[in-house]
């Protein structure tokens, strides 16, 4: 199990970096971290005849922000995230998704635009840059470019970006001081990718939700949104309304989903919205 | 798990000593099948079949590289593994060391590709291009004799290696007189065995010896050096096999493996070094697999849940070929076998089917047939309890081979030595609490969880000896063991055995029982293995066999050694035989406050010094000894597992909120290990019954090649456990033990099964497939409520 | 191939690669860092965990290419780091290992693991070893291990 032959090459600017790519044309893969490509290399589930590692670039390991929003670049590490090195936009919430990730030692390499380019409908990053309402800034021979997180991804595993595009950063607005936030997965265990996932910002108008780990992007969960905005506290009648705007809103999304997706994503939900009104469900110890 | 290093004091049998394998391995720089490498190796990538089932048309070698390229006609004449079973009707399948003229399976081994580094050698496996001509892929055991499937094997009729029965006592009798008959159906899916290590092996030839000499990461290496005898036409002289450390095997290295012989093969005719380390996708996919058994059980009892009789038909999938030496029908043979557990059923007809199919071949793994058995019994002990509105241990209680009843010659054929299976049972309740169930229930009223208890009960044949193998039709009897002990001129004591130790501790326990005999530390004992040029024959370490055999070997041997030392002892110390003892690494006078003579001058007098030995003792102080049990039908471990679980009904995820164990494993050696084995155990048991499963698509495709999709528990996944050792030592094993490797892994899908329907019970819900996964679970718990619903 | 030029375990090595080879597969060959276990080649496994740089890192996921100028330790070179000659003793005392294919990735992230959090309850202790497969032992003497070193430790500062 090891990978094909491949050349190597590490740019220290972005314009190099697409130069590369631009050259190598289908056969180039960027490589960050490598917590995801190089084990498909490994697998030869894919092959690189040309790896541009953009771990040379200088500015994408750096991040800054200012009192409206927080701009991350693409090779900040999930354990930088989680471990507050990185100015949080998010009131907390984008720590704690990175302390979720895999394993720390996988989180130690894994970047947050790694996590993105690949665009795996389970990654965590996909529903959280979508939720916070983040824009993904890419750069390409046609220059720079961004989008709206929530518009980022098509499909699994496919997002705007093209063959020789470089995710470069992420600009996070920040979250008003007093919005809460909810999130749940549905993980078989420890660590693994998730079955499952929902994510609830509970900021009023503002407010926000998603599905993630469905067969493709996130889902925007428009009916949940105007619904969530007037909870003020978790009552046991707002069961029966969420299942009932998550069901207009899968409707809406025209994503298939089987009952069992259905029942474990509604789980999520609930879960999350929940956690964003500070409710804790009883549940056993150790659970 | 409190009991995990508590020291007793005692070295010998019964002290938690710690291990002397430990510093070896805590380093790192211990040597396993990857870490060896002879100068000018070359790496081997296995050409492996991508497609289930299909005839090769045709091989074209990459050009320029068709001497690194291999394939059957390139490795001379070489023998199938030909694992045939004696048993009557059983079809053979020749299992080639490299397909020839069609594949049977995904991952099937098609040639054989060598380069400087293993990604050389994989850029050629790629570039070699194979014509196939695909045929129907036999994929689920419901396909084993349709028509529209054609027979994987030349000669046959239909898919089924072999079909048994046993029809024992009157069970239409019994049907007729019980006041209820429940039938029901179960399922054990297919799974992958997983050491963390992989398989692998180098060859050489040794040009000072003229050995053809074959690592492998084995648990048998002389019988490994048996079989490639015979396949590759050599001498066993000519073969020197050796297991080197081996990182875990659970049974999957305890199989004659094509890629062993092919390699062998090829190293004779190129006699250039060659190494096949086994990467993670190869083993998911192309190890040998295990479980996947389905079951109908049909069980009569009286009002007060007293079986009368039991009816089963069992099916199972043992994959495209028979595996050497254990043969196909082993796991269907074990459930059939096993299936009355520990019951006084009398009445018990059943019929097994052993169902070939486009799969990888089934091997043993950690329980063998057992936890199907276990599974198919208990849960419908408890179905039965819980359909008569009776306690489920009440009904076990009213069932159990009573302690007055032994030996029990099971209606499975087999012989129980001896236990106390109520005794467990009441062990294991008063451990997890019963009563606690209903506060738990009424906690967690209006949550998403739902709380369900659940019990089972399990035997562990171990130590089977030469009956049992005989009886199974085996090309190989395994009723014996031996060993080798040497003191060496300072007193030291090493000792060679056959078994090979991966884990389990025997280069302790071994040592262990030594002290025992001779009274040396046991840290002073060197307890060598896996190599057939230092032991003497032997059968490896497999089947929970090794603590009893082995162990008994080296007692024997220590005891004949001991007889020579205190001889020896007592000569210098100018006083009878009968006057001396060995203690601490001394022979010691019996008389008060008696001189003493330490092993070591004991041992210059022995080696370096014959004058000082009386006349009638020959110099050296070296023993060989053989050992087989007193009765050859096995010594019975068992036990009762209990768990309650949380059944999230949002997620469909089970949650083990306590696990107990009440066991009887008869004299324990070191009772620090007995745990550690234990929880081992009952980690793959709980990966069996919620995570491990190994899926095929309807075209015979693997649906699981990484850890990624093939889940086995971590960390977290286990619950707090409580072990309580019970102790009935056997009657026919020296110092009574018992093997106990596997019981841990044995009843958990049970017990888990037991608490989960417990839990959805309410709900009108069932479940009987493992593994239960969230997806599962969840199935059952909304086809319940779609019931009541349109109810 | 390619020149790269690190520190491993102290020592300065600078060789010529193929860009293909993981991190993993080139210590294993070039310093015999055999402590290095390969136990699924997808980083789910953990028994190939090293440090890079001064965090832990899966080698069988990295590869050697992008390690030029990189600080590396596997177990061999931390063999006197306090914490590991603390975590060895008490892996044996606990019986925290029984084949032991699994034991250098679990002594180097149990190491990562007292240095994050020094004494963290059992829960979220056996969350933090999520990432490191063993087969063996069912868990139940790492964790007792880690428990009693991290004690240990603790009580050294």
């Amino acid at each position: 199990m090891k990978p094909g032959a491949l050349a190597y090459f590490k740019p220290t600017t972005v314009t190099e970096a697409i130069g590369l790519l631009v050259d190598g044309g289908m056969d180039a893969k960027v490589i960050a971290g490598g917590q995801s490509l190089v084990p498909m290399l490994n697998l030869r589930m894919v092959a690189a005849e040309r790896l541009v590692d953009v771990g040379g670039i200088a500015e994408m390991k750096q991040w800054s922000a200012d009192d409206r929003e927080v701009w991350i670049g693409a090779c900040v590490t999930h354990d930088q995230i989680q471990i507050g090195e990185v100015a949080d936009p998010s009131n907390g919430l984008m720590p704690k998704v990175a302390s979720k990730i895999a394993y720390q030692a996988v989180r130690n390499r894994g970047t947050i635009g790694g996590s993105l380019s690949l665009a795996d409908p389970a990654a965590d990053w996909l529903t959280t840059t979508a939720a916070l309402g983040a824009t993904i800034e890419w750069e390409g021979p046609d220059g720079k470019k961004s989008c709206p997180a929530d518009e980022f991804v098509f499909a699994a595993y496919t997002t705007q970006l093209d063959i020789s595009d470089v995710l470069t950063g992420v600009r996070i607005p920040r979250l008003p001081p007093d919005a809460t936030w909810g999130t749940y997965k549905l993980c078989r265990k420890a660590g693994e990718f998730a079955h499952a996932m929902a994510m609830v910002i509970s900021a009023g108008a503002r407010s926000r939700a998603f599905l993630g780990a469905t067969d493709g992007a996130p889902i925007r969960l428009m009916h949940t949104e105007t619904l969530v905005a007037d909870f003020r506290n978790w009552e046991s009648g707002h069961t029966a309304l969420v299942s009932q705007a998550l069901e207009a809103d899968i409707a809406d999304s025209g994503r298939e989903f089987t009952d069992i997706q259905l029942w474990q994503s509604r789980t999520c939900l609930l879960r999350s919205i929940q956690m964003s009104l500070g409710f804790q469900p009883i549940k056993p110890e150790g659970v | 798990m409190d009991a995990l290093t508590v020291p007793n004091g005692k070295k010998g049998i019964g002290g938690s000593i710690l291990r002397n394998e430990d510093e070896r391995l805590l380093s790192g720089r211990s040597t396993f099948i990857a870490d060896i490498s002879q100068p000018g190796m070359w790496e081997i990538a296995f050409l492996r079949s991508p497609v289930a089932h299909a005839n090769i048309l045709s091989v074209t070698k990459p050009e320029g590289f068709e001497q690194r390229v291999f394939l059957l006609s390139d490795l001379g004449d070489i023998r199938p593994i030909q694992a045939d079973s004696q048993a009557k009707g059983f079809r053979r399948s020749d299992y080639p060391a490299l397909a020839n003229d069609r594949v049977r399976f995904v991952g099937e081994p098609i040639a054989i590709c060598l380069g400087r580094t293993r990604a050389e050698a994989e850029d050629l496996a790629q570039a070699v291009f194979v014509e196939f001509e695909e045929l129907p892929a036999v994929s689920d055991l419901s396909q084993c004799r349709d028509p529209a499937y054609p027979p994987i094997h030349p000669g046959w009729n239909d898919n089924l290696f072999l079909e048994t029965h046993i029809d024992v006592g009157d069970v239409d009798a019994a049907r007729a007189k019980a006041a209820v008959s429940l039938t029901r159906q179960y399922r054990m899916n297919r799974q992958a065995i997983v050491s963390l290590e992989g398989r692998g092996v180098m060859s050489y030839i040794d040009e000072r010896t003229g050995e053809l000499v074959v690592y492998s990461s084995t648990q048998f290496p002389h019988v490994i050096r048996t079989a490639l005898a015979h396949c590759l036409n050599m001498q066993e002289r000519e073969l020197r096999v050796v297991a080197p450390e081996v990182g875990g095997s659970f049974g999957v290295k305890n199989n004659l493996n094509p890629e062993e012989i092919a390699i062998a093969a090829l190293t004779k005719k190129i006699r250039k070094p060659i190494r096949w380390v086994e990467d993670r996708r190869e083993h998911l996919i192309a190890a040998p697999h295990a479980r996947e058994h389905r079951y109908e059980v049909t069980v009569h009892a009286d009002k007060d849940g007293l079986i009368l009789g039991l009816e089963a038909s069992i099916d199972v999938d043992a994959g495209a070929y028979s595996v050497w030496p254990w043969t196909s029908p082993m796991e269907s043979g074990m459930a059939i076998g096993f299936l009355p557990g520990t019951y006084t059923i009398s009445n018990y007809r059943a019929t097994a089917r052993t169902c070939a199919s486009n799969k990888s071949p089934m091997g043993p793994y950690r329980g063998v047939g057992r936890p199907g058995a276990c599974f198919a019994i208990e849960r419908t002990i408890e179905e039965l309890a819980v359909h008569l509105g009776l306690d489920p241990v009440e009904v076990r209680l009213r069932n159990y081979v009573r302690p007055d009843q032994f030996p029990w010659k099971s209606a499975g054929g087999k012989t129980y030595d001896n236990g106390n299976y109520a005794e467990s049972a009441i062990a294991a309740r008063d451990l997890i609490k019963p009563e606690r169930l209903t506060e738990l229930r009424q906690r967690y009223a209006d949550s998403d969880y739902l709380i369900g208890l659940g019990y089972a009960t399990y035997l562990e044949q171990t130590a089977h000896g030469t009956a049992e193998w005989v009886q199974r039709g085996l090309p190989v009897v395994f009723g014996y063991e031996q060993a080798a002990l040497q003191m060496t001129p300072d007193g030291m004591l090493i000792i060679d055995v056959p078994i090979q130790n991966h884990g389990q501790g025997l280069e302790t326990t071994l040592a262990q029982v030594a002290n025992e005999e001779l009274g040396i530390d046991p840290a002073q004992v060197v307890v060598r293995h896996g190599d057939t040029s230092m032991a003497p024959y032997g059968m490896g370490t497999f089947a929970s066999r090794s603590m009893v055999m082995s162990g008994g070997a080296v007692g024997c041997a220590s005891a004949l050694l001991a007889d020579k030392l205190r001889k020896i002892g007592a000569h210098l110390l100018q006083v009878q035989d009968s006057d001396v003892r060995l203690e601490d690494g001394f022979v010691v006078a019996n008389a008060s406050g008696g001189a003493k003579i330490s092993l070591k001058e004991i041992a210059v007098a022995a080696f370096l010094r014959p004058e000082r030995l009386p006349d009638d003792v020959d110099p050296g102080l070296s023993v060989v000894a053989s050992y087989r049990t007193s009765r050859d039908t096995g010594a019975w471990s068992y036990g009762t597992h209990a768990a309650i679980v949380a059944v999230d009904r949002g997620t469909g995820m089970v949650h083990i909120l306590d696990y107990v164990i009440a066991h009887d494993c008869g004299t324990i050696v070191n009772p620090m290990i007995v745990d550690g084995q234990m929880m081992g155990g009952l980690a793959q048991g709980i990966g069996t019954a919620l995570y491990e499963e190994m899926p095929y698509s309807a075209e015979g495709q693997p649906l699981a090649s990484t850890f990624m999709d093939y889940l086995v528990p971590g960390a977290s996944e286990m619950p707090h456990t409580t072990i309580e050792h019970l102790c009935s030592p056997s009657p026919i094993t020296r110092y009574g033990i018992k093997g106990m490797g596997e019981g841990g892994a044995i009843p958990p899908p049970a017990s888990l099964c037991n608490a989960v329907n417990d839990a959805i019970r309410s709900l009108g819900a069932s479940i009987n497939e493992t593994p239960m996964t969230p997806d599962r679970v969840l199935r059952a718990l909304l086809d319940a409520q779609a019931g009541s619903a349109t109810a | 191939m390619q020149i790269i030029k690190l520190r491993v375990n102290g020592e300065e090595v600078e060789t010529a690669i193929d860009p293909r080879t993981t991190l993993a597969d080139f210590l294993r060959q070039h310093v015999d860092a055999r402590s290095i276990h390969l136990g699924c080649e997808h980083g789910v496994c953990g028994g190939c965990t090293i440090v890079i740089n001064g965090k832990m890192a899966r080698s069988c996921i990295a590869l050697a290419a992008t390690m030029d100028g990189a600080e590396i330790w596997t177990l061999e070179g931390l063999k006197d780091d306090p914490a590991i000659v603390q975590l060895r003793q008490s892996f044996h005392e606990c019986h925290g290992l029984q084949c032991g294919y699994c034991t250098p990735g679990m002594l180097i992230t149990a190491r990562d693991i007292i240095a994050r959090y020094g004494e963290p309850d059992e829960k979220f202790l056996r969350e933090a070893l999520a990432g490191n497969i063993c087969r063996c032992t069912g868990y139940a003497g790492i964790v007792k291990a880690v428990q009693h070193a991290a004690a240990q430790l603790a009580r050294r500062d």
